[in-house]
């Protein structure tokens, strides 16, 4: 072992995020600058223009990117609300019952999720056992192909990575806390509000984060789960790219959308730093 | 609250529950069978040519994607926890951003490069692809697993005369087998279902399931899609259990501290 | 053979070592290291050609890390560490012919006893049936039994384990045998059993030990010589003897145990100086006599079974820590006599922390 070991080591994954993610996305705003092909291929070479930006920064393309920006923080918002109950009472089971409830969760997650969301689809549709069920109290609500179906759908994907992260760090509270909090004369909603909530708020950060970097890029739940109006900016990409074939478009949207998250997530983290320290 | 809790827990098994409950519908519609249950669908899959060649290269291409992600994960995770070199804090952020990227972007950035060299489309640019999106989840696996078993291993072994590379091959990589196994699953399982990226690298002619799976989706569904989600579900579900009986047929006891 | 849970000489046959003869000279001269500009060993060096040497010292006063630097684990940044006249500062851990035992023994959990033991020989390429045979006969010699030598460490006890990693240590014929605080984990009555084994297992297989210990009495008990360490410097060398009775500071003299220290006014010596007494060199009660001898208000009587530890304010006098082998019915706050004999105070020398004898 020489000292370029460490070197060599790294070299695939480099060579391998270079190529395959770096490369790609900077070639992306090359790409961007092209003019459309009008009909002769994807894009016209040798070209450059700022036409594209000029597109998906227009009256529509800033309500979308609005959108992007308010869908995925709907997401989070979601998935934590649905995520952090699942999440303590998994915890509150005994070992094995634990590892069963927490695979069960897991499980969608080994299935193809275009073939998820069909399932939720149906499920959620006017034809499905929510509606029928529903029918006979009270007129169901719609929750397919509008922003409701497009919420739970995201959500339903980033939703068991989401319990999987707060299982993990409520794992680590010592539930010696909550018992000295009991044999102090708390009840078991305050000791849950003074103990284990605050030290479980790491957790819920980080999960929130995840939420969020993931809803940012929704694509599946509102192409599928939404309506025409529920137009994300990746969605927005794949339809410039495959229904319209404009690519240097598309291209624009995607670079948009990478500064539209890393904003968002710069100042979710510059946030959230000094709400840790309180 | 427990029963809540275990409604919850069966929510979110529902749509897979649902559409595996609709793989048996006798009819050609979305229906869930209501009388008999019926073999029907899966027959016709199995029996369908474009399917079964579907289903079978995806799972070749999620073998090579699981090869890529850990023989480029595990050398980056080795080197980032056992050795302090410049730009190992630029490389360990680096391995974990294939899951900061939104797919769409990764996949549009993709797009021109694989269509101007020729590749759009080939399972071997799908593979290699998946299994960067495999990388951070074998890096962050193997580099946490690393970074728990002692130091003072590796340095006995190479007090007691074996060379780098010899206590490498006989103390640090036994060791770090579950880790490897672990992401070996994950990228594995990943690459099957993933189906955001691949709509963007998936041409007709390359006929991985996501491919066959969408057209098909949006304007024919019928119970064969969800045949085709079960199946893989499935498969993805004995990759992985294999591998955990693997790991616990090997397991030796755990490192015990002395009592 | 039943384990009898001790490590037994057995005669007439050769120890693994070849080097039953002369033990291994060893030297380190000037050697010093720190951890990222915060230094951990200041300028050490001593020359040893014994069989047992002990380094002492508190957490954090670097002994470990010279231990490291002994064993090619870490480089120094100055100095030179030689073994056996051969300096061997560049070459790596894997070339130096050094055994040592890690403080929490390092055994590798995926390996049995046997395979654990074996390891130094297969990776020399020794074939396969003499690696097994020598492990085996090291794994006698340490007192395990052949079906205890089948389980992996995690199913060995906290002895058992480091009788392995002493094995594991041996079994190639190092020149040097390196032990990081090989006691510590283990609890009392196994420390004292153990400790009189290791003195034992050396003596049989003639290689020069250096062992590194927080525990005065174990560094007292098995050693040729002790260093004694602080904050990264060595402050003294020498042999049990030297240290205990004639340490050349304040410092050192607590490291070894427990002290009275005393101005010259008190034993009347003259102005000035600082006196080591130790406890059991004082006399107390009927048997206190002589030229210092004080009346004295006991303030604290500690019984431990085979001493007594008795603190008393000397009227007229220092405050002194007596041990003794009795003292029958001696409460606090009663009266009683305590002196201290004419040779039985050392001075210690001004000048403290001055390099190894």
């Amino acid at each position: 072992m020489t000292r370029r070991t460490p070197y060599l080591l790294s070299a695939p994954a480099a060579v391998l995020l270079v190529g395959l993610l770096v490369t790609p996305v900077v070639l992306l705003v090359r790409v961007s600058l092209y003019e459309p092909s009008h009909g002769r291929g994807f894009f016209a070479p040798g070209t450059w223009t700022m036409e594209n930006y000029a597109a998906v920064t227009d009256a529509d393309g800033l309500g979308r990117l609005g959108f992007t920006v308010a869908f995925g923080a709907g997401v989070a918002a979601l998935t934590l609300i649905v995520s952090y109950p699942i999440a303590l009472f998994i915890r509150s089971r005994t070992a094995a019952w634990q590892a069963v409830a927490l695979g069960a969760v897991l499980l969608p997650k080994f299935a193809n999720a275009l073939v998820l969301l069909f399932g939720l689809q149906q499920l959620l549709g006017p034809a499905g056992p929510v509606a029928r069920s529903a029918s006979v109290v009270v007129e169901p609500p719609r929750l397919t192909r509008n922003l409701a179906g497009a919420l739970i759908g995201e959500t339903y994907l980033v939703a068991p990575y989401a319990v999987l992260v707060l299982v993990v760090h409520l794992a680590r509270i010592d539930p010696a806390l909550t018992a000295a909090a009991r044999g102090l004369g708390a009840s078991r909603i305050r000791a849950f509000r003074r103990v284990t909530w605050p030290l479980s708020v790491p957790g819920v950060l980080l999960a929130g984060y995840l939420a969020l970097m993931w809803g940012l890029g929704s694509f599946l739940g509102p192409m599928l789960l939404g309506g025409p109006e529920q137009t994300t900016l990746s969605v927005e990409v794949h339809r410039q790219a495959f229904e319209y074939g404009r690519w240097p478009r598309a291209a624009a949207g995607a670079v948009l959308l990478v500064a539209t998250v890393g904003l968002t997530l710069a100042a979710y983290a510059t946030v959230t730093r000094r709400r840790e320290v309180v | 609250m427990s029963r809540a809790g275990w409604l919850a827990v069966g929510l979110v098994v529902a749509p897979l529950g649902f559409a595996a409950w609709i793989s048996f519908s006798p009819d050609s519609f979305l229906t869930p069978p209501t009388g008999a249950w019926s073999l029907r669908w899966y027959k016709a899959f199995l029996a369908d040519h474009r399917w079964v060649s579907a289903l079978f290269r995806s799972l070749g291409i999620a073998g090579g994607a699981a090869a890529v992600a850990v023989a480029a994960g595990g050398p980056l995770a080795f080197a980032v926890a056992r050795y302090r070199f410049a730009g190992r804090r630029a490389l360990a952020a680096a391995a974990v951003l294939p899951a900061c990227v939104p797919p769409a972007v990764l996949g549009m950035g993709l797009l021109p490069v694989l269509y101007a060299s020729g590749l759009w489309g080939s399972p071997v640019a799908m593979a290699l692809t998946h299994g960067l999106l495999g990388l951070p989840v074998v890096f962050l696996v193997v580099r946490s697993h690393l970074e728990s078993l002692s130091p003072d291993l590796e340095a006995a072994a190479r007090g007691l005369g074996a060379s780098g590379w010899q206590s490498a091959r006989r103390v640090t990589l036994p060791l770090v087998r579950p880790a490897i196994l672990a992401g070996v699953a994950a990228a594995f399982v990943g690459s099957l279902n993933e189906g955001l990226v691949s709509l963007f690298l998936a041409t007709p002619s390359s006929e991985t399931l996501p491919a066959v799976v969408w057209p098909q989706l949006r304007f024919a569904p019928n119970p064969l899609v969800a045949v085709a989600s079960c199946l893989s579900a499935a498969t993805a579900v004995l990759a992985v259990g294999s591998i955990m009986l693997i790991t616990r047929a090997r397991r030796g006891t755990a490192p015990g501290t002395p009592s | 053979m039943p384990s009898t849970g001790t490590i037994s000489p057995t005669p007439g046959t050769e120890p693994s070592s070849a080097r039953a003869e002369s033990p291994a000279w060893f030297g380190l001269n000037g050697v010093s290291f720190a951890y990222d500009g915060r230094p951990a060993v200041r300028d050490v060096s001593f020359e040893f050609s014994g069989q047992f040497l002990t380094l002492l010292g508190p957490s954090g006063c670097g002994k470990t890390t010279l231990l490291k630097l002994i064993g090619g684990y870490l480089t120094p940044s100055a100095g030179r560490v030689v073994v056996g006249g051969v300096d061997v500062t560049a070459l790596p851990p894997e070339k130096r012919e050094i055994g040592m035992v890690f403080q929490n023994y390092a055994l590798f959990p995926h390996l049995s006893a046997r395979r654990n033991v074996s390891f130094g020989l297969e990776v020399r390429g020794l074939p396969h049936s003499t690696c097994l045979d020598r492990a085996n006969d090291m794994l006698r010699r340490v007192g395990l039994t052949a079906a205890e030598a089948d389980r992996k460490p995690g199913r060995l006890s906290g002895g058992q384990q480091q009788r392995v990693a002493l094995a594991r240590a041996l079994v190639f014929g190092p020149r040097l045998l390196l032990l990081d605080e090989p006691l510590a984990n283990l609890d009392r009555h196994l420390r004292d059993t153990l400790r009189a084994e290791l003195r034992r297992l050396q003596r049989e297989t003639g290689v020069t030990t250096v062992m590194v210990t927080h525990d005065a009495e174990e560094a007292l008990a098995a050693s040729d010589q002790v260093g004694v360490m602080a904050d990264g410097r060595l402050l003294q060398f020498g042999t049990p003897d030297d240290v205990y009775r004639r340490p050349n500071s304040v410092s050192v003299a607590r490291s070894l145990g427990e002290v009275n220290l005393v101005s010259g006014e008190d034993i009347g010596a003259g102005p000035g100086g600082t006196y080591l007494v130790r406890p059991e060199w004082c006399q107390l009660g009927d048997a206190a006599r002589g030229p210092r001898v004080w009346h004295a208000r006991v303030e604290a009587v500690e019984f431990l079974g085979p001493d007594v530890v008795v603190d008393a304010r000397c009227i007229g006098g220092p405050r002194l820590r007596v041990r003794t082998r009795t003292a029958p019915g001696l409460r606090p706050g009663e009266l009683t006599r305590v002196s201290i004999p004419a040779d039985a105070a050392w001075a210690i020398p001004d000048a403290c922390d001055g390099p190894p004898t």
